[in-house]
């Protein structure tokens, strides 16, 4: 995984330019990484890999958002933008670097796993390149706005 | 709400397939150590932090179930204790794996994945907090001053 600041800052930016609930947005660019309670019971001896493995499927994601967007008054718009969120998040797990395997992107019809293998996951040159973009962004966009403002 | 309900159902379902399949699809290591026979010989994949190391192996302990150590087979890979190695390799003896192939993290650049992820915390919570809050009488989140 690159790291969630990372992620979050992916599903900021892509709510942005898309216009759209960018909440909403950022919640779903994390919800793959729910898989991550694994790491609770891992230290409680407890091997729940099998069960919360899903979770970090498009399937399992897109279920999970399923879910939460219930809990929103436009379902269906709720659904729409933390399923945008989920696709950030599998684009930029997609370009990881692991000796073999990835993302079960077919999952439960296939067990494959897809990987293009192109960037480690411990390169924090990704985030500060982030954060720079997203710094980048914010600046334009607000002097966008307030030019706007002034005309 | 009752149509949430249905596709929370599909979701345990789809977590529960996996976890009757799993073993049969893509073992993980535990039952790949705990079924040996079954698994001599063939390629492994798993994460393991570094104990020892020599030359010619490297000893490390699995950062996943069963946390057990295993010998790694790699020449002149320059690693140190605490390294953290992402390994492919064939499966040739209980506690021994022959590596094809190896990712290593500097310790430090691993633990920094989950320090700098811990910022996405308040990041993620501030844009939705500052846009919803949650009415506890019709279970739904609303627009804030709505």
């Amino acid at each position: 995984m690159p790291d969630w600041l990372t992620h979050t800052i992916a599903g900021w930016i892509t709510g942005k330019t898309a216009k759209i609930d960018v909440s909403l947005v950022i919640i779903g660019s994390l919800i793959p990484d729910l898989v991550k309670i694994e790491l609770v019971f891992n230290a409680l001896k407890i091997n729940t890999h099998a069960f919360f493995a899903p979770l970090h499927t498009p399937a399992g994601s897109l279920l999970v958002a399923g879910s939460i967007a219930f809990l929103f008054p436009k379902v269906r718009e709720a659904f729409l933008f933390l399923s945008v969120g989920i696709a950030t998040h599998f684009i930029l797990d997609f370009f990881l670097l692991h000796t073999s395997g990835g993302i079960k992107l077919l999952f439960p019809l296939s067990w494959n796993e897809w990987q293009i293998h192109a960037i480690r996951s411990d390169n924090y040159w990704v985030t500060i390149f982030a954060v720079g973009i997203a710094l980048a962004f914010y600046f334009v966009t607000k002097q966008k706005f307030s030019l706007r403002w002034n005309q | 709400m009752k149509w949430g309900m249905v596709i929370l159902s599909f979701l345990l379902a789809l977590m529960l397939y996996s976890s009757i399949e799993h073993n049969e699809k893509d073992p993980d290591m535990e039952y790949i150590l705990k079924n040996f026979e079954e698994f001599n010989n063939t390629k492994v994949t798993f994460g393991g932090k570094v104990i020892s190391a020599d030359n010619e192996s490297i000893k490390i302990n699995l950062i996943e179930p069963p946390y057990t150590s295993l010998i790694i087979k790699a020449k002149n890979l320059s690693v140190a204790r605490g390294d953290i190695l992402e390994i492919t390799g064939i499966l040739d003896g209980k506690e021994h794996v022959t590596a094809e192939k190896i990712i290593v993290s500097k310790g430090w650049k691993y633990d920094l994945i989950f320090i700098r992820s811990l910022p996405a915390i308040p990041f993620a919570l501030y844009f939705f907090l500052r846009k919803w809050k949650f009415n506890f009488k019709k279970f739904v989140f609303e627009v804030k001053n709505a």
